[in-house]
């Protein structure tokens, strides 16, 4: 008897330990995605501005602080200088992303349970300083959209943020292709001569 | 005199760099470092009886000709996997949009202007296993061949990064796919329409 009650057991705790993990069990910690050249099509969208380097960083996010403190990270775009127009006093950043709210919900009131969208989920008014004669540094505060994760229903919901873009445009042009400056992304600078006719460093 | 001839070049310099700072950025990008989470497809998690903790990905500064040469650009790690077995290794992918610019100095760069989505580096992920879980990692790799050795003269552009891990050799095959980068926003059991604890 005590022999089937151990078989018994030890089926129960395997079926257990064997059964389907359902769930990321952590929350991200801080993110930081560098910026580089926003390109479009034929080239840069925004030829006329330049910038020597910049990011996004997103802090932890937690819920239900969420609700009440809205600024979830930070935007830097650094060394701007300008071709043509004047330089910037403000720029705009915009992050949009694929929001994946899970399935579960422990009291059933969230409206978006399950739900599967793109979505700008923050925007950042950043702000710029002169530094020498031609170029200014910009930076702002990362701040969530005013209906994104704002239901008091939904902070027992699971939320994950993939495919997370974030841009940055001239002052009032959000959208204008003509006036992205930057996006996420990563610059290799090219290095003479190519590998090809011997540089250095290469192989 | 000295002094003459250096502040006239100084201000050579800056009157060039100024006029043409515009026209390029100017540095290779610093790290990214991204976050791992559970890869969704349309009807639920890719994988779902594989589960993980964390993850991270991180992707450093690439500055050529040492992706051409020295074929390690970054690492891929994913904590706490959970599945049945436990795996021995995964497999990362970094694909991206490459554009790349216009201007070779010496005319002989076949991909010059072009701008396609291509997987930049692969990772091999091995496994330690601690009791019920496994911890993976691997250096992310820019496989041979990538970049055009007539190539390494040209700026490139690196944009819509995506991180993926997936069951080892099932790279890009849906189903598979455990992880990518992303930001979790875990919840605390709390639902704010019933007075929880910290909300306002």
């Amino acid at each position: 008897m005590a022999k089937l009650c151990g078989v018994a057991v030890g089926a129960l705790l395997l079926f257990l330990w064997a059964g389907p993990v359902t769930a990321q069990e952590r929350g991200t910690s801080t993110v930081r995605l560098a910026m580089a050249t926003a390109m479009c099509t034929t080239g840069p969208c925004a030829p006329a501005f330049n910038f020597r380097g910049g990011f996004t960083a997103f802090k932890k996010p937690r819920q239900p602080k969420l609700l009440t403190r809205r600024e979830i990270g930070v935007m830097r775009l650094d060394g701007v200088s300008s071709s043509g127009p004047p330089l910037p006093t403000s720029l705009d950043g915009v992050v949009t992303a694929r929001v994946v709210f899970s399935s579960t919900d422990p009291d059933s009131d969230c409206g978006d349970t399950g739900s599967d969208s793109v979505q700008t989920i923050a925007t950042s008014s950043l702000k710029c300083r002169q530094k020498g004669p031609s170029s200014t540094s910009c930076r702002g505060t990362l701040v969530l959209g005013g209906a994104v994760f704002n239901d008091p229903d939904c902070t027992d919901v699971r939320v994950f943020l993939t495919d997370v873009v974030t841009e940055v445009y001239e002052d009032g042009g959000v959208g204008d292709d003509s006036k992205k400056i930057a996006q996420n992304g990563a610059l290799m600078t090219g290095k003479t001569p190519d590998c090809n006719s011997g540089g250095p460093g290469c192989p | 005199m000295k002094h003459i001839v250096t502040a006239i070049a100084a201000a050579v310099i800056a009157s060039w760099v100024g006029i043409s700072s515009a026209s390029a950025q100017e540095y290779a990008t610093a790290k990214t470092r991204v976050r791992m989470v559970r890869a969704y497809c349309t009807t639920g998690p890719c994988a779902p009886s594989i589960n993980f903790e964390s993850g991270s990905g991180l992707l450093n500064r690439m500055i050529q000709p040492k992706p051409f040469s020295k074929r390690k650009i970054g690492r891929m790690r994913l904590l706490g996997v959970q599945s049945t077995p436990l795996p021995s290794s995964l497999t990362g992918v970094l694909s991206a949009r490459f554009v790349w610019d216009t201007v070779d100095p010496d005319g002989d760069c076949p991909d010059l202007g072009d701008d396609v989505v291509q997987t930049l580096a692969t990772a091999s992920m091995f496994c330690l296993h601690q009791t019920d879980r496994a911890s993976c990692g691997g250096d992310l790799l820019v496989p041979m061949g990538l970049i055009d050795p007539r190539c390494t003269d040209v700026r490139l552009n690196v944009l819509d990064l995506k991180f993926e891990v997936y069951e080892f050799n099932m790279a890009n095959v849906e189903t598979s796919r455990i992880a990518r980068d992303g930001v979790a926003i875990l919840d605390q059991g709390i639902d704010c329409s019933s007075g929880g604890a910290g909300c306002p």
